[in-house]
């Protein structure tokens, strides 16, 4: 068995390897590294802060003949399908026009196929090849193309679950609208490295359908932990009720957003500028399991009693708890309009110091009423600060009906596109209402990572979520 | 990686899709808005490039590569280079509401009527020039207004060749805050009194018992007076000063009533040879409805050394006439006058700022305003943007403390507060001497352009000697700009003259 070699676009295959075509070499290229240094005159060394991997140039060395007694015109076509081929690359490039070709190979006793895109090339026919047609030998040419720094295989489903259905498995797993175990309501799904079969991070295309018929979908939050030493020990969720407060203490309510356990309402007209609202302590153990990555803090709010409207706020990291003394850290001040759903309040690095320690002291995590002055009667009803892992995070922002029950939208990273379908019981075509912000979420190898979910609809909404993703190489 | 969104210029939520490649290149904040100015580059075809000239003064949003918003604002101007020809289509040259003031062969000053073009406001947003025209009549100043809105009420393109060929096209975005230049600020109240008439003769003060007092009536409400001015003379050598008070009506506007409302003293020496002068109240003096101002020196009378206060005899053109005290009544004085007067009111900076925000932000959704305790005058006079008149209360400050900074949030709320002074146990940003922006516990500032203090962690050896240095080992940063492909900071740091580059990358 030897290596085998195609070009290929959706209908349409070119193999250098049979017909009139032989590879005589390939010569695979390797990408180049791109490092940012950061660096002190007066400093030995230096720091490599990002390294990024560029294209591939690389080529492919061709030997050809006629199948049939010195006809050319076979050659003259197989050249001419190569040189389409380069075309409708670039142009695919330029603005989606032409087509995306890609070059595969299937390394010698291997099964896998493995593809990257080309980006442009050229054929080069030197002047002997010309001669030698002439009297009738065979003749080389070379092909020069600009492929992706990386090779991809198959799509694959990734094997995901959560404590509601904790067998890693393919084909979907439910999610709800927050996270209450007591409930068996989980906002997020789980792989494990040993289910990753990828060389280098690699994007996935993530499928969300919702099976909940109480209302629609709409803005939705996906945030990735991937370097966590211990997933399940964050604190993903910090609730009012579970809140200290300054002062009056606000009063408890009884709604259904939380599975039926208490909310808090807030007045603000007891606040100044820079005093803490509620605070909650951030203990050891979550903070160990933050590992010092940056994570966005969202705020549920409801207006399901009373409005919520015209004032800012903002969140902090104090020491000690007790006293509040000190602050670390804290978000941008954030104006809190009359709004249902979650709020961003920015970001926050946890543990804002000496990432991985094996202990901490604890700090304090303050919801800090941040305007100048006090504002009149208004009550505040926040039902929890939510903590979202941002090792990747992509924010699908919705700006038309949402989804309903049965209609799934899907932010593939793979590809680039975001789109919703299942419009009338998934008959109907896609549709582009959701734009995906954000880098798109990458699988690492050899990791275990959580996919943290959440949306602007109701906190029972459950949907189902399924993953998929190309592995990625750099050499086959 | 960060990401461009273009949304809808109805400023609503909905995302305009582009059929093109959006590549921020940097962006900048600056103390005075926030969000100041961002390049993006952009590619596709060229039907796809040359379409992005319909976006002009949408939002657009730059987000970092975790979906944080980075940078807000608006599309400013857009250029395009399409082989040797290049096009700028800019708001700048954008004006759909024309006035021109003119003056007249008597140098009289006058403005015509503002005119504007309708569907051009509803596209963009109202942007006015105010033109100036000299030496002609109305007609004249309206037949320019009408050329210049025909020729100006929608962005112009500005085309030129060169001897390049090539294709590209970016956009520059500018930042929210900068549309308070689109319109001036004019406010009529704040001003009151007998200021318009001309002065032709003097009355005497106190060179008799029979004028111990000179009055006149006027009427004001819903401001507090800070100032009146007069036109005064000093004749012999008085030694004693001129009080200037505020009082109420007697009720039939014919004489002061009873209650003194407020006054200011000014020296014989300060007045000197005569003319206007001002006197400065020591606190706002709360008007409302019919007053008099009432003016009396503070010593004996004395027919040698006495004032005179101009008035007008010839031409009366303000309600009410100068009324006389001798000791116990009030009398219209002879001849019928009107003493020449005004009568300037003030308030709070910062409601003058809340009320520029409130007449010229057309783009904001709301604004906080931090209290000053600040007074200034209130009226203006509509020849000054709104931008440059609220820069100006910001520079004057917070009463006994500092100026006042500004921000656009990413929802357009305006904030305004009084800047931070430097506390070095509440610092934030720290310069390293890599060059690096980390925050106290270390960790590196990235996508976001630091304003305020920062303080240098390694930079200064600590055996230096910073006593003849006003801040040592810190500086505020007043503009700062984010290079997306580097990762460099270029910021300028507050009273700096030049652009200091800091970042110390190197890209291997």
């Amino acid at each position: 068995m030897s290596h085998t070699m195609t070009f290929t676009k959706t209908g349409k295959t070119i193999t250098p390897t049979s017909g009139v075509s032989r590879v005589l070499n390939y010569n695979i290229g390797t990408p180049q590294l791109s490092a940012t240094e950061v660096l002190d005159a007066y400093q030995d060394g230096g720091d490599v802060t990002n390294v990024t991997r560029r294209n591939v140039s690389e080529s492919v060395e061709l030997i050809l003949r006629p199948t049939g007694s010195n006809d050319m015109s076979e050659v003259e076509t197989f050249i001419q399908d190569l040189e389409v081929m380069f075309l409708e690359a670039e142009r695919y490039q330029k603005d989606n026009g032409g087509a995306q070709w890609f070059v595969n190979f299937t390394p010698q006793d291997t099964t896998g196929t493995w593809r990257s895109e080309i980006l442009a090339g050229s054929v080069h026919v030197p002047q002997e090849s010309v001669r030698d047609w002439a009297i009738g030998d065979n003749a080389i040419i070379y092909v020069s193309l600009v492929r992706r720094f990386y090779w991809e295989g198959a799509l694959t489903e990734l094997e995901i679950y959560n404590p509601a259905s904790s067998t890693p498995a393919t084909g979907g797993k439910g999610i709800t609208n927050q996270l209450d175990s007591g409930n068996s309501y989980y906002h997020y799904v789980d792989c494990d490295s040993e289910d990753i079969d990828t060389i280098i991070p690699t994007p996935i295309r993530l499928e969300l359908t919702s099976s909940y018929s109480g209302g629609r979908i709409y803005d939705i939050h996906v945030g990735q932990l991937i370097f966590s030493p211990n997933r399940d020990n964050l604190t993903y969720v910090y609730e009012a009720e579970d809140a200290s407060a300054n002062g009056s203490p606000g009063t408890l309510n009884n709604t259904e957003w939380s599975g039926g356990t208490a909310e808090q309402y807030l007045n603000v007209t007891q606040y100044t500028y820079a005093s803490f609202m509620w605070k909650w302590e951030l203990t050891s153990t979550p903070l160990i399991a933050a590992a010092g990555r940056r994570y966005k803090i969202l705020a549920k709010v409801e207006t399901a009693t009373s409005p919520n409207t015209g004032f800012h706020a903002k969140v902090e990291i104090w020491l000690p708890y007790s006293a509040f003394l000190n602050k670390i850290a804290e978000t941008g001040e954030v104006y809190l309009a009359d709004s249902d759903g979650f709020v961003d309040m920015g970001t926050l690095v946890l543990p804002p110091w000496l990432p991985n320690e094996a202990d901490y002291y604890p700090l304090g995590l303050g919801f800090t009423f941040a305007d100048f002055e006090e504002i009149g009667t208004k009550d505040f009803t926040l039902d929890a600060l939510y903590v979202m892992p941002a090792d990747h995070y992509r924010f699908l922002d919705c700006y038309s009906y949402g989804i309903e029950n049965g209609e799934r939208i899907v932010d593939d990273g793979i590809t680039g596109r975001t789109f919703v379908d299942g419009w009338t019981a998934n008959t109907d075509g896609v549709l582009g209402y959701y734009t995906g912000i954000g880098e798109p979420l990458m699988l690492w190898p050899g990791k275990d990572q959580r996919f943290v979910i959440i949306s602007d609809s109701h906190v029972l909404a459950t949907s189902t979520v399924r993953i998929y993703y190309r592995p990625r190489r750099l050499t086959v | 990686m960060t990401q461009a969104i273009i949304r809808a210029k109805d400023l609503g939520n909905s995302v305009t899709i582009v059929p093109m490649t959006l590549r921020p290149k940097w962006y900048s904040f600056s103390a005075m808005g926030g969000p100041k100015l961002a390049k993006i580059d952009i590619s596709g075809s060229r039907d796809a490039v040359f379409n992005v000239l319909n976006y002009l003064r949408n939002p657009i949003a730059l987000y970092s590569n975790i979906a944080n918003p980075v940078w807000w604002g608006y599309i400013e101007s857009i250029s395009l280079a399409v082989g040797a020809v290049e096009f700028e289509v800019s708001m700048r040259s954008m004006y759909n509401e024309i006035q021109i003031v003119y003056t007249t062969s008597n140098n009289l000053r006058n403005t015509t009527d503002a005119i504007e073009n309708s569907h051009s406001i509803g596209l963009y947003g109202r942007k006015k020039l105010l033109g100036t025209l000299n030496s002609v009549g109305l007609d004249a100043a309206t037949n320019q207004a009408e050329e210049l809105l025909e020729l100006l009420a929608y962005p112009i393109a500005q085309t030129r060749t060169t001897n390049d060929n090539r294709i590209g096209a970016s956009i520059t975005a500018s930042g929210w805050w900068e549309t308070l230049s689109w319109l001036y600020y004019s406010r009529g109240e704040g001003v009151a009194g007998c200021y318009e008439g001309v002065a032709d003769s003097a009355a005497n003060l106190g060179d008799t018992s029979s004028n111990e007092k000179l009055a006149h009536y006027f009427s004001a409400t819903g401001w507090g007076a800070l100032i009146a001015t007069i036109q005064i003379a000093v004749e012999g050598s008085p030694s004693d000063s001129v009080r200037v008070s505020i009082y109420d009506d007697n009720g039939s506007q014919t004489a002061p009533g009873s209650t003194q409302i407020g006054y200011a003293d000014v020296t014989a020496a300060n007045i000197g040879n005569g003319g206007a002068i001002t006197f400065e109240f020591s606190s706002l003096l709360t008007l409302s409805g019919d007053h008099w101002i009432v003016i009396e020196r503070t010593g004996a009378a004395d027919a040698s050394n006495y004032y005179g206060i101009y008035v007008a005899t010839e031409e009366l053109l303000c309600t009410g006439r100068t009324q006389v005290y001798n000791g116990s009544t009030w009398s219209q004085a002879s001849p019928d006058s009107n003493i020449i007067f005004s009568v300037a009111g003030g308030e709070n900076s910062n409601l003058t700022i809340e009320d520029i925000l409130e007449d010229a932000g057309q783009f904001f959704n709301g604004y906080q305003v931090e209290e000053t305790s600040l007074p200034v005058f209130i009226y203006r006079d509509g020849d000054t943007t709104a931008l440059k008149e609220v820069l100006k209360l910001m520079g004057a400050g917070v009463d006994g403390g500092r100026r006042l900074v500004s921000y656009v949030d990413k929802d357009r709320n305006v904030r305004i507060r009084e800047d931070e002074t430097l506390t070095r146990n509440q610092v934030k940003v720290f310069l390293h001497g890599d060059g690096t922006y980390r925050d106290r516990a270390g960790n590196r500032v990235e996508h976001t352009c630091p304003i305020g203090w920062v303080q240098f962690k390694d930079v200064f050896p600590t055996s230096l000697d910073t006593s003849g240095v006003t801040v040592a080992d810190a500086f505020y940063i007043e503009e700062s700009e984010y290079n997306v492909e580097t990762g460099r900071l270029t910021i300028v740091p507050r009273m700096g003259k030049e652009v200091w580059d800091i970042g110390g990358f190197s890209i291997g």
